[in-house]
């Protein structure tokens, strides 16, 4: 006689069924469907398409299951319209080739967001379902080829919100992605990643994609069949930082915009419909981005404390100034923060420029200076920190293109400051200098991760400050020391603590300490400074040299 | 062997004991005692088990049954008929605010007595006043309620439901202190014939049994669950499955079909204590 299976024997089976529909389940356990899930709650179980007639189910158990107008219960079809199943499924997400970093969907279940994912294994269940199912739909897609989004259109035959991540520098939008969004049903946004992110995968459903999704499923309706959204558009969103942080999330978005080549294309700012809109006010996007249209929607909560200002821009319009427009943005921007401008027509040997000008301090602001572009192999130099006299600079590069390492080199060896637009934000309309200009940049710099470039920039201001000391103090002149060795460069490293911004100055914690090498015989110590920078000049508030060092 | 296994899981849950004093000649009545504790049972670490679960009851009936034959008699005015004692207050509050958006809410929960009135009002308009009345119950604080009944077959019943938790624990009351009722041998002469033997259930229906924390044995981790399609449909069903095995083991009274026909836990004959 064989020994008696276990009772609990037939969930095995289940759990290695390959199905998920109840009545099936139900039949491998070996059990009566019409009585096998009395009791049970069915919260959070998937029911669409499922025939669930005959068995038992009342509508407590399916408080929280998944359903559309195709699943079946005993009671009447017409309770259970697609309007009732659309509050249990917020929408549905196809990614054709899979999401390569499954896990960060958490990131929209963090958010409160019920979603189903399918890929092109489950395509047909995705079809199945998207063809009874009203909701938001949204298909992201990794780098579209030619046709790629008709063919799915084609496919799928309903309105779809394309959410297409591009990698790298624009300017990669051709034809074919144009006719490819007008021909499909829905719209197409195009989100741009970062290069540097390189061979890892997009940050899918965190970030931008995220945000859209989110905001897109609160305004579904009116996002889909508003015709002031073009069928193709490129979204920007970002959060600002510091004391005027709507300008600042506006400088990054100017950063990015100006990065993919779109700006001066016309755009339509996203405003938050539930925030009393002043017509007459002028906004900082207005002044950066010329007059955008406005478009109120509802904003989700989850992005209320992460996106200060949201751009959609329509890179299909010919008119384009592409020339000026950056200068246009930057000259409104500056404007917009009352600084004084002047257009200078004199002849410069550095070309057409203006002149920006404070109580006492006076620049010329060029723009048509092309960056230099960064060479493979472009290293900065080692050593010695150069001298550089800050207070000498009277020329300002303005470029969104300027990475940290050429931004150090060009101020190291070409004494040519580059700014970005972002670096004017400190600086108030009266007492603008370039300690204003260099306590933004300081911002940017300390929080890279180019540690050598980070070293370097902190290092020749720190020579700078020091030599305009006066009375010096021990500690300072043992500093100073140790920066003006020879090989400062190759034994330190800088790194920067937290910041703290006020409408005036910005104060720094900074941590200069040695790498111990080959070389050295002796242990370097680690000095710990603080930095006070306003429009006046760079204060060293603190400064701790360990005793031993002092002898 | 197997329906052991079944019966264990169900006693790991609750424990019944129920004694009364033993009569005797001149002892013709006696009070029924009936000691019930609530657990949650841990089931399935034996090694053919393919899962392990938790689980625990959300509400249960206790019913005191005397059979047709049995020459006894319960005296209706000693059956415990637990109308706690409590205390009610009210508090009104009126607000008035120039906010955008205002909701009030005003609740009113009666647990002990079964009756959950509730009540809630939303307004978003500007410039509102709105008024909330909330009814507040002080009582001693007991984590179960229990209330008397009587079933469809006339037997006395105590319904024990759970109080600020969802799930029963622990005793719902004190069995030495509070016998449930009192009955008395009805035989003419007491010395001959057999006792006359009560018998004490324990009833719940089949959506009162919570089953979780089902962990498949043989792939342990929530990995596999999490890439899963099926997992959500998968898990429910497993539920469905020990639920329905659990059921059958117990005896189940009425149709199988029929969502509220009860499942017997426990049943067990009071006991004449000398």
């Amino acid at each position: 006689m064989s020994k008696p299976k276990h009772w609990l024997a037939p969930i095995t089976d289940i759990f290695s069924a390959s199905t998920g529909d109840l009545r099936k389940l139900a039949l491998i356990a070996g059990e009566d469907p019409s009585y096998f899930y009395i009791g049970t709650s069915l919260k959070g179980t998937d029911l669409r398409g499922q025939d669930l007639r005959g068995m038992n189910i009342s509508r407590a158990q399916i408080d929280g299951a998944i359903i559309d107008c195709k699943t079946r219960f005993d009671w009447p079809a017409e309770d259970n319209t697609p309007d009732n199943a659309r509050k249990i499924l917020e929408y549905t997400i196809m990614a054709p080739n899979g999401l390569r970093n499954f896990p960060q969907s958490q990131d929209l279940e963090r958010r409160g967001l019920n979603f189903k994912l399918f890929d092109i294994n489950t395509e047909t269940e995705f079809i199945e379902t998207i063809r009874t199912y009203d909701g938001p739909i949204f298909v992201i897609l990794e780098n579209s080829t030619k046709g790629m989004i008709r063919n799915y259109s084609d496919k799928y035959g309903r309105d779809i919100v394309y959410i297409v991540l591009k990698r790298g520098d624009f300017s990669f939008l051709t034809e074919r992605d144009f006719n490819d969004a007008t021909s499909a049903r829905g719209k197409v946004v195009v989100i741009p990643i970062p290069k540097f992110l390189g061979a890892k995968p997009a940050p899918v459903f965190s970030g931008a994609v995220g945000d859209l999704i989110a905001l897109f499923c609160a305004n579904w309706d009116s996002i889909i069949n508003n015709e002031h959204i073009p069928p193709l558009s490129v979204f920007f969103r970002s959060r600002g930082n510091g004391t005027r942080k709507i300008e600042d999330a506006w400088c990054r978005i100017l950063s990015s915009v100006q990065r993919s080549d779109l700006v001066g294309y016309p755009g339509t700012e996203i405003v938050d419909k539930d925030v009393p809109f002043n017509h007459d006010r002028q906004d900082v996007s207005d002044a950066i981005f010329g007059k955008l249209s406005k478009l109120q929607l509802s904003m989700p909560g989850s992005l209320l404390t992460r996106v200060d200002a949201a751009l959609l821009i329509d890179p299909s319009s010919p008119y384009r100034n592409v020339k000026t427009a950056y200068e246009n943005s930057v000259i409104g921007l500056l404007g917009f923060l009352d600084l004084k401008l002047l257009r200078d027509d004199a002849p410069h040997h550095l070309g057409d420029h203006w002149i920006i000008s404070g109580q006492n301090h006076k620049f010329n602001l060029f723009f048509d200076e092309p960056p230099p572009k960064p060479m493979a192999g472009t290293t900065l130099p080692e050593g010695r920190v150069p001298y550089i006299d800050f207070e000498r600079f009277h020329d300002f590069f303005v470029s969104e293109e300027i990475g940290d390492t050429t931004a150090v080199i060009e101020i190291a060896e070409n004494n040519r400051l580059w700014v970005s637009a972002r670096d004017f934000l400190a600086t108030q309309a009266h007492d603008l200098s370039i300690w204003s200009i260099i306590a933004q940049q300081c911002r940017r710099i300390g929080r890279s991760s180019n540690t050598a470039a980070r070293t370097m920039y902190f290092a020749m201001l720190l020579r700078s400050t020091l030599s305009s000391i006066v009375d010096s103090s021990p500690d300072s002149i043992i500093l100073e020391d140790i920066l003006s060795a020879d090989d400062f460069l190759n034994n330190y490293t800088i790194k920067c603590g937290k910041f703290v911004v006020t409408t005036t100055d910005v104060t720094l914690a900074a941590q200069i300490y040695g790498q111990p090498s080959a070389d050295t015989i002796e242990d370097l110590p680690r000095i710990s400074i603080q930095l006070m920078i306003n429009s006046i000049g760079v204060n060293i508030i603190k400064c701790r040299v360990p005793r031993s060092r002092l002898g | 062997m197997n329906q052991d296994n079944r019966k264990r899981a169900l006693s790991e849950v609750v424990s019944l004991d129920a004694w009364h004093k033993g009569f005797t000649l001149k002892q013709s009545t006696a009070s029924l005692h009936v000691d019930i504790a609530f657990s949650t049972g841990r089931i399935g670490e034996e090694a053919e088990s393919p899962v392990r679960f938790q689980i625990r009851l959300k509400q249960a009936e206790v019913v005191v049954i005397v059979p047709p034959h049995e020459p006894a008699k319960i005296a209706k005015s000693s059956v415990r008929r637990d109308a706690p004692e409590k205390e009610m207050k009210l508090t009104e509050t009126h607000r008035s605010s120039t906010k955008k958006s205002i909701v009030g809410s005003a609740k009113a929960k009666l647990g002990l007595a079964g009756l959950i009135p509730s009540l809630e009002t939303t307004g978003k308009h500007s410039c509102e006043t709105s008024s909330d009345a909330s009814v507040k119950i002080v009582k001693n604080l007991h984590s179960m309620a229990v209330k008397q009944i009587q079933t469809a077959d006339g037997d006395y019943a105590w319904e024990i439901k759970p109080v600020g938790s969802g799930f029963l624990d622990g005793r719902p009351w004190n069995a030495k202190k509070q016998p449930r009722l009192s009955f008395s041998d009805t035989r003419p002469d007491r010395d001959k014939g057999i006792e006359p033997s009560v018998r004490v259930e324990l009833r719940c229906r089949r959506e009162d049994l919570e089953i979780f924390d089902i962990v498949n044995k043989e792939k342990i981790g929530f990995i596999e669950a999490a890439t899963n399609h099926f997992a959500n449909q998968k898990m429910a069903a497993a539920q469905a499955l020990i639920r329905t095995r659990l059921s059958q083991s117990g005896l189940l009274t009425g149709d199988i079909n029929d969502p509220y026909s009860q499942i017997t836990i426990c049943a067990i004959i009071a006991e004449g204590d000398l």
